[in-house]
């Protein structure tokens, strides 16, 4: 099968994937939003003469539709819009850095300059030859009055020494947290005390800064050691910087409907996203777009990027599930819930309202959300697994009361833990547990908990994943809000509400999934066997 | 590429990842694991969410041993030793299985992923071992997950006053560990909010160098965490045990100038992240020279053709960055095989 991918980005981290994919076979088209020299770009990175990268450059991606394998993507350059035909998609945008002065308190100044200023100075990108002038006392803040990240103290540190060592400058650093957490920087961080750089650290009391009008700088700080005020007043300050999600990422995010972190990145802060993924499947966010990060992690994640697609070409989706949504052609109203709601964006509008079997991963949200129950299963679904439980016989509050307990659990989370719970602690668990695994718990509808209790059950316990690690990101939320509605009619109609009862749960908590269990049916021995049970015939 | 066939030595979250990704594309995967279970010190490890998860990746490692624990094309040898391994181009391995039986076979590649090992931090003046209320944050993990509380190891109760001591055994220029293990901070402050929100009234101070970056939205979990603990920036000297069994922590209170004393009734020593695991020998066995307790962080290192590192082997990494150069090396592997092709 041909793959095509696309890749968005102008950077390390669009190069590096766009090597990986090329080198394997795939045809690329790179998408940059600034004018680009293809011959500068990708010189020195992808060796092989003809790399069949196609690139827009000085263009942006203005509609997306379809879905992996059959994306179709409108890019417009220069008024003129053209369409490709795409399989999968990698957003590799690069950082967006913002200088820190206004944090500090300072005024930029040809004394108080940013990072990328001396860096720029150093690497002979622009004449700046006064910065470089020896005998010079510099003073770096970094990460004072907010955290910094390795990739900053990484700069901050190899900069330093250059001009500790290379331009014979004094050199101090004022900082917080010295964020040493990444390859290589503590070893750094010796090397530049051993070179003459002082550090002194403030992250208990804030330094004083004073900027005159003059322009010249005074800092004031608690020294530790000396227990006392320390003044510098430095030749230059040289500010930190704060890297930030490139300004694309909110544009890409809308035209590709991607969720994004707190930050910006597009990769929602969730571990089963990790490492390149999505809400969307074909649709993956590498370097930069996803969160702060060095180098190496450049390169990870463009491997990442590329065996993703490799395995497109081997006609493999990455997580297809069994069973997928399917809605039925005469039935469907077209209300459009489904649409709405659907996490992975796996819902066509064109013509009929249909799932895009490729995307869908089945985590049942829009089945149970459908108002006239018209989406189902292509496979079994939960209501086939409900059907197999049988709850037999009729039940008295005597001391031999087994309270039945069906558990619907998340297949992710509690589905693992109650299976591990089984190996190791079978016996620890009620003897009445009847286990329902779904493949979420967003899947789980206010009809299969009351017909749970219909057949008997006495109680009913929604195993979910925590806020923040459901797999289609809401799951757990429907499944919550759908229990607490039907806690409520079961409290009109006269039937105990505790009978029900939703908790979240990890794959590795198999012994609060005991605790979980037992803590339940502790609470149904109290209330007794339901109402409806007492009601059934024997058989 | 169904013809080849891939060595994977070591079952811990960076194995396990490489060896999925690797059968994915059609690679055949012989998994060796010294420990009669696969998952590597992950596997121990507590779920630290609270109301909602705080993104630990614990539970990731589940996931991964059920996915190649099912794949047909993943062999798993777990309580195995690995004997030899030959040293010119196609591998010839033996090794010797749980049922302490011989078997050989050819592979195309190796990968060490042999993981690390946990600083040991008897020689330090914490007490471990000593007292019984000093323990690992790995000691703790494993309780927690296990018990769901935390108790003290001497008498079972539940203690009101804990402190963690951070870079045991990392940045420590007299053991030449020259390295931030990168996730303890993240790790121990996640455990503290753990702690905190199943007992509100427990006291938590965190005695700290500099505190690291630890996951995507850092800046939001940290701030929810560090006003729940005592951050305290300073390394205490010695641990004493009182007469009633409490333990005395001596330290220079850096923001007064002073030294100062504490009581605690338990204390959790984040260790660091050093090299180990079977490296060493495993390099003997192909030919190259040992590290002497680096870590692989050097291709140089390994310079045999046909022979990867992947994980913690190369240097301390969270669970989240493990899986992401999982993927790293097995793309490597498939390149060599394709080049191999050519």
């Amino acid at each position: 099968m041909t793959v095509k991918v696309l890749i968005a980005g102008n950077g390390a981290s669009a190069i590096y994937t766009a090597k990986e994919l090329s080198d394997n076979g795939i045809d690329t088209v790179l998408v940059s939003g600034k004018a680009i020299d293809r011959v500068n770009f990708l010189k020195d990175t992808i060796q092989k003469e003809d790399t069949g990268i196609l690139i827009y450059s000085d263009s942006e991606i203005i509609s997306c539709q379809g879905c992996v394998n059959d994306f179709q993507i409108t890019i417009r350059s220069n008024e003129k819009d053209s369409s490709e035909n795409i399989s999968g998609i990698v957003i590799a945008e690069e950082y967006r850095r913002k200088d820190n002065f206004e944090s500090y308190g300072l005024k930029p100044s040809p004394s108080v300059i940013s990072l990328s200023e001396i860096t720029n100075a150093i690497e002979g990108r622009s004449n700046h030859s006064a910065l470089l002038k020896e005998g010079l006392k510099v003073l770096f803040l970094t990460g004072c009055f907010q955290e910094s990240n390795p990739v900053i103290l990484n700069e901050v540190m190899t900069r330093a020494l250059q001009l500790q060592k290379k331009y014979h400058q004094e050199v101090f650093i004022l900082t917080g947290n010295l964020k040493v957490g990444g390859e290589g920087l503590e070893k750094l961080y010796r090397e530049t005390k051993e070179a003459g750089v002082f550090y002194a650290k403030v992250n208990q009391i804030p330094p004083v800064i004073e900027q005159l009008d003059n322009g010249s700088v005074t800092v004031v700080y608690q020294d530790e050691i000396l227990q006392s005020l320390a003044k510098i007043s430095p030749d230059m300050v040289v500010v930190d910087e704060e890297l930030l999600p490139s300004e694309n990422l909110e544009a890409l995010a809308r035209v590709f409907e991607l969720n994004q972190d707190k930050t910006g990145f597009l990769q929602t802060d969730n571990v089963h996203r990790e490492p390149v993924f999505t809400n969307r499947k074909g649709i993956l966010a590498a370097g930069p777009s996803r969160r702060i990060a060095d180098h190496h992690a450049y390169l990870d994640d463009a491997a990442n990027a590329a065996l993703v697609m490799m395995n497109l070409t081997g006609g493999k989706i990455d997580s297809d599930p069994v069973g997928k949504a399917r809605i039925g052609v005469v039935e469907c109203a077209r209300c459009l819930t489904c649409f709405r709601i659907c996490p992975h964006k796996a819902i066509r509008l064109e013509g009929r309202v249909t799932v895009y079997a490729d995307a869908c991963e089945g985590c049942g949200i829009c089945i149970a959300e459908c108002p006239r129950e018209y989406i189902t299963w292509t496979g079994p679904g939960i209501s086939d697994d409900l059907e197999k439980i049988h709850i037999s016989g009729t039940a008295e509050q005597t001391e031999d009361f087994i309270p039945v307990i069906v558990a619907f659990c998340c297949t992710r989370s509690a589905g693992k833990s109650f299976r591990t719970a089984a190996d190791q602690f079978q016996s620890s668990l009620p003897k009445g547990l009847k286990i329902v695994e779904v493949p979420c718990a967003g899947g789980i509808s206010m009809g299969h908990i009351l017909s749970t209790f219909m057949k008997g059950a006495d109680g009913v316990i929604l195993l979910t994943c925590h806020p923040g690690n459901c797999y289609s990101e809401v799951g757990n939320q429907y499944a919550k809000s759908r229990a607490e509605n039907v806690k409520s009619r079961l409290s009109v109609m006269g039937f105990e509400k505790e009978r029900l009862h939703l908790e979240t749960i990890a794959a590795n908590m198999e012994t609060d999934f005991v605790r979980i269990v037992n803590a339940f049916q502790k609470q149904l021995l109290k209330i007794g066997p339901s109402s409806i049970r007492k009601n059934l015939k024997n058989s | 590429m169904s013809d080849k066939k891939v060595l994977i030595i070591g079952g811990g979250v960076a194995g396990l990842s490489t060896a999925i990704e690797l059968a994915k594309h059609d690679v055949k995967v012989i998994l060796i694991e010294k420990e009669k279970t696969v998952g590597g010190h992950a596997r121990q490890f507590t779920c630290k969410a609270t109301d909602a998860c705080v993104k630990c990746g614990a539970c990731i490692v589940e996931e991964k041993i059920d996915a190649a624990v099912s794949h047909p094309d993943i062999t798993i040898y777990s309580g195995a030793r690995l004997t030899e391994i030959g040293q010119q181009g196609q591998f010839a391995i033996s090794f010797i299985n749980q049922d302490e039986e011989i078997q050989q076979c050819k592979v195309d590649a190796v990968v060490m992923a042999t993981g690390f090992q946990p600083f040991d931090p008897i020689n330090k003046p914490f007490g471990y071992k000593r007292f019984d209320d000093v323990i690992t944050n790995l000691d703790l993990e494993k309780r927690i997950r296990q018990e769901g509380v935390v108790r003290r190891p001497s008498d079972g109760n539940i203690p009101g006053k804990i402190a963690f001591i951070q870079c045991v055994g990392s940045r420590d220029s007299s053991l030449n560990h020259l390295w931030c293990s990168r996730v303890c901070c993240g790790s121990a402050l996640r455990m503290a909010n753990l702690i905190k929100s199943r007992k509100k009234s427990t006291e938590i101070s965190f005695f700290y160098i500099d505190v690291q970056t630890f996951g995507k939205d850092f800046q939001y979990n940290y701030d929810l965490i560090k006003d729940q603990v005592r951050m305290i920036r300073a390394i205490p000297g010695d641990i004493f045990l009182t007469a009633d069994q409490k333990l005395k922590l001596e330290y220079f209170l850096s923001s007064e100038g002073k030294q100062a004393e504490e009581l605690f009734d338990l204390v959790v020593l984040s260790v660091g992240i050093t090299p180990g695991g079977n490296a060493d020998s495993i390099m003997e066995k192909i030919g190259l020279k040992p590290a002497e307790k680096e870590f692989l962080n050097e291709p140089s290192m390994i310079s045999v053709p046909g022979v990867f590192a992947a994980g913690t082997a190369k240097g301390p990494g969270s669970i989240a960055e493990s899986v992401a150069d999982a993927g790293k090396v097995a793309l490597d592997v498939l390149n060599y095989f394709q080049a191999q092709h050519n």
